[in-house]
């Protein structure tokens, strides 16, 4: 009954205005939907995009757990993950055997600082989802967080 | 000659201006003066006259641009209000604009540093509103359609 509640949850914000909004803007398209895990394409501000899978288990009483992955082999491999400055790396972690998202609303982040669980920070915003994602936009996009656009 | 020009927002015309010219002066001048009545800049004032035109070289003269055909002619563009820390401000734009241009008018306007600029988000609404993806254009607008720039709040990381 809960793991529906969790569901239900998921699929209302994924119908959300603020979601749908983001598609309409190209700011980011759902790829792929299988249970929770959703496969989504993020534009950045070098007009190449990322592919993020986000887990969300047990979504709104967990954070979400993002990863990028390939967009060919789906895979959570360091290339597919994008690159920039120390400041953009005090939240993408991206050596190889390190890949996690330091940041108190990613479950990848949290399970390294325990201290972060109880904030629940992640429930802030009403669609944790949309946060998420406009989170994700923002690093790619504002200079201040220090993406490394590609070369074309 | 006299040349009227009429503002059309919202497929609904809102007011007109009539200029009194000379045929020799460049379409450049005429723009300058209808952009302040119309609160736009000239370069949507040419965007649209060439649209009329298929003409968008300011510096055609009037009787070049106008010729003897009629002298009324329709300027389509949609009002945005863009609200920063408690000031706002109105000016039209030419709908093919991005919205880029929106948040790099609303800088100048709102005197907002140039390394601060960049690092602002635009929003429709309010500060929580819909976020805009800024290389798209401003397309078809109703009414005034107000807009944010907001400053993003910290996000906690592990450093």
């Amino acid at each position: 009954m809960a793991n529906d509640n969790f569901l239900d949850r998921l699929a209302a914000d994924i119908e959300s205005a603020a979601f749908q909004n983001g598609v309409d803007q190209k700011l980011w398209e759902l790829i792929a939907l299988a249970g929770t895990a959703l496969d989504v394409r993020i534009a950045a501000s070098d007009s190449a995009g990322y592919l993020i899978r986000l887990d969300c288990t047990d979504y709104w009483d967990q954070a979400i757990l993002g990863q990028f992955i390939d967009c060919q082999t789906k895979q959570c491999v360091p290339s597919a993950w994008p690159q920039g400055s120390g400041i953009f790396q005090q939240w993408i972690k991206y050596s190889p055997g390190n890949l996690f998202i330091c940041w108190d609303q990613d479950r990848g982040g949290i399970s390294r600082h325990s201290e972060w669980a109880f904030r629940k920070s992640w429930q802030k915003k009403t669609n944790q989802l949309v946060s998420y994602l406009e989170f994700i936009h923002r690093l790619l996009w504002l200079p201040q967080y220090g993406y490394s656009r590609r070369s074309a | 000659m006299k040349i009227t020009l009429r503002l059309e927002e919202d497929g609904q015309e809102s007011q007109s201006v009539e200029i009194e010219t000379e045929p020799t002066q460049i379409l450049h001048s005429i723009a300058d003066k209808v952009a302040k009545d119309f609160d736009t800049d000239v370069e949507d004032v040419l965007q649209c006259l060439a649209e009329t035109r298929g003409h968008d070289s300011g510096n055609t003269s009037v009787a070049e641009f106008f010729g003897d055909e009629r002298r009324l002619y329709r300027l389509r563009l949609v009002c945005i209000t863009l609200h920063f820390e408690g000031e706002s401000a109105t000016r039209r734009f030419h709908a093919s604009r991005t919205w880029r241009e929106v948040h790099r008018w609303g800088c100048k306007r709102f005197c907002i540093a140039e390394d601060a600029c960049p690092n602002l988000e635009l929003r429709d609404g309010g500060v929580e509103g819909l976020l805009i993806n800024e290389n798209q254009k401003i397309g078809k607008v109703h009414g005034c359609k107000n807009v944010w720039l907001v400053a993003p709040g910290p996000e906690q990381n592990g450093k």
